[in-house]
C-alpha cells in the first residue's frame, strides 16, 4: 500500500456483493493446461510450471529450459549488450547448434538456434515462439522482433544508416507495433550518429513528448545530441 | 546500446561479451513467470478476454519481456508486464472477447445464477467491469482486484498519478452503480 493510496473498495467501504465479487475475481487462477501451455511457449520447465497455479513461491535454482536464446539476443550478445549467461543460462551463439531441449510437450522437438536474425525478410521459426503462431497477432509480434533486431545488430555494427532504414521500415510496417518506442529511441541514437543532429532533436522531442513516463525518456535524453 | 558512446560498443564487440548482470535472465524471466503469470492472465480476463486468449496474451506480454530483461528494473517488473499485456490486449480482436456490449444484462445475471459459488461470481464481476468505461477499469482492476499501487499503475498505463486517482473514482463510482443494479435484479427474481 502507497501511503498516497486510497484504502481498497475489499477493506473498506464495499457492499457484501462487491466484496464477494471482487475477493472472487482476485482468487481465479489459470486453469493448469493453460499455464502449462504459456510456460512450454517460454521454454520453462514442465515441474515448475506445473507448481505454478498452486504456488506463487519462487523455485530457487529450478532449470529454465531457455533451449533457444532469440536472434535478437543473440546479436545484442555479439554487441555486449546481452552478456553470456551461466551454468545451464548459456547464450547460443550465432549459428551454434541450441543445447538439448526438455519440453513439456513431447511433439516440441528440438530444434536447433537460428543465427541472428540480420534481415528480417523470413524469420525462421523459433521453438519459443512455437505455439504463438496460433495466437493472435503473434505473427506480426516476431515480425517486429526480427526487424528491429536486424536494426538493433546494424547499430552494433556502426551501419548506422542501415538500422535508420530498417526502423523506418519498422515505423512502415508497424504503425501500431508494440516496439514503436523502442524503435524511435534507437532512430534518435542512429541519426545523432549519423550526425542529423536537427532530426534528432525533433524526433526525441516528439517522442518525450507523447511518452512523458515511458522509461525510455532517460535513453532518448542521453541519445539526443546537444543542440549547438 | 542506449546511452553508450560509440567507442564504448566497439570494446564490448572486441571483447564478444560484457560485464554480466545482476541475474542470469533465464532464471529471472522463470521467477517472473512464477510471481506475476497469475496476476497477468487475470488483468486480461477481467478486461473480458477469454481463457485462451488471456493466456496467449500474457504468454507475448512475457515474451516482450525476456526481449527487455536488461531494460525492466527489478521493482518494476510486475507493472511492465502487466503493461505490456495490457497494450497485446488492445491489439486483440473482438472474437477474442467473451461477451458483446450489447447483451442484456439481465439475463446475464439470471444466468449467472448462485452467486455464491466462486465461478458465479467471477462472472458476476466481469458483467460489471464489461459496463465500466475501459480505461477507467483497467485502472480500477489493478487497484481493487491486483493490489498494485498507484504508482505502479501510473508505470504500466504510462499515465500520472493524478491520473489514476481520477480513473480510480470515476471507475468505482460506475462499477459499484452497475453492482447496485446486479443486486437489485437479483432481488427481484429471488436469486439473491
Amino acid at each position: 500500500m502507497n501511503d498516497r493510496d486510497p484504502e481498497r473498495l475489499r477493506v473498506q467501504g464495499a457492499s457484501d456483493l462487491e466484496q464477494r465479487l471482487l475477493a472472487a475475481a482476485a482468487a481465479e487462477e489459470p486453469p493448469p493446461e493453460l499455464t502449462r501451455r504459456m510456460a512450454r511457449g517460454l521454454g520453462i520447465a514442465a515441474g515448475v510450471a506445473a507448481t505454478a497455479t498452486s504456488s506463487t513461491t519462487v523455485a530457487a535454482g529450478s532449470g529454465l529450459l531457455w533451449p533457444l536464446v532469440s536472434a535478437g539476443v543473440a546479436a545484442l550478445a555479439v554487441a555486449g549488450a546481452v552478456i553470456a549467461w551461466s551454468g545451464t543460462h548459456r547464450p547460443a551463439t550465432a549459428g551454434a547448434p541450441a543445447p538439448p531441449v526438455r519440453t513439456a510437450a513431447p511433439a516440441a522437438a528440438p530444434a536447433p538456434a537460428p543465427a541472428p536474425a540480420l534481415e528480417p525478410a523470413a524469420p525462421a521459426p523459433h521453438a519459443r515462439h512455437r505455439h504463438l503462431a496460433a495466437a493472435p497477432a503473434a505473427g506480426d509480434l516476431r515480425a517486429e522482433i526480427a526487424l528491429l533486431d536486424a536494426a538493433r545488430a546494424a547499430a552494433s555494427r556502426q551501419d548506422d544508416a542501415r538500422a535508420l532504414a530498417l526502423l523506418q521500415r519498422y515505423d512502415a510496417s508497424f504503425p501500431a507495433g508494440t516496439f514503436r518506442p523502442e524503435s524511435t529511441a534507437l532512430q534518435v541514437e542512429a541519426l545523432a550518429h549519423l550526425g542529423r543532429t536537427e532530426r534528432a532533436q525533433a524526433l526525441g522531442r516528439s517522442f518525450i513528448a507523447a511518452h512523458p513516463d515511458s522509461p525510455l525518456v532517460g535513453r532518448v535524453q542521453r541519445a539526443m545530441p546537444r543542440a549547438p | 546500446m542506449f546511452g553508450r558512446s560509440r567507442q564504448a560498443r566497439q570494446t564490448q564487440a572486441t571483447r564478444g561479451a560484457a560485464a554480466p548482470p545482476t541475474a542470469a535472465p533465464g532464471g529471472r524471466l522463470e521467477r517472473m513467470f512464477l510471481a506475476h503469470h497469475g496476476m497477468v492472465w487475470r488483468t486480461l480476463r477481467r478486461r473480458g478476454l477469454t481463457a485462451d486468449a488471456a493466456a496467449d496474451a500474457t504468454q507475448q506480454a512475457f515474451l516482450i519481456a525476456a526481449e527487455r530483461l536488461n531494460d525492466i528494473q527489478t521493482d518494476s517488473e510486475r507493472a511492465f508486464l502487466v503493461g505490456t499485456a495490457l497494450r497485446v490486449a488492445r491489439t486483440l480482436g473482438r472474437k477474442t472477447m467473451r461477451w458483446q456490449l450489447e447483451e442484456d444484462m439481465d439475463r446475464r445475471v439470471l444466468e449467472a445464477g448462485d452467486h455464491a459459488s466462486a465461478r458465479a461470481a467471477v462472472e458476476l464481476c466481469d458483467l460489471a467491469l464489461s459496463r465500466v468505461d475501459a480505461d477507467v477499469a483497467e485502472v480500477f482492476v489493478l487497484f481493487e482486484i491486483e493490489g498494485l499501487t498507484s504508482p505502479e499503475i501510473a508505470a504500466s498505463l504510462e499515465i500520472p498519478l493524478g491520473t489514476v486517482a481520477s480513473r480510480l473514482r470515476r471507475a468505482r463510482e460506475q462499477f459499484r452503480r452497475v453492482v447496485t443494479r446486479i443486486e437489485s435484479t437479483m432481488h427481484r427474481e429471488g436469486t439473491s
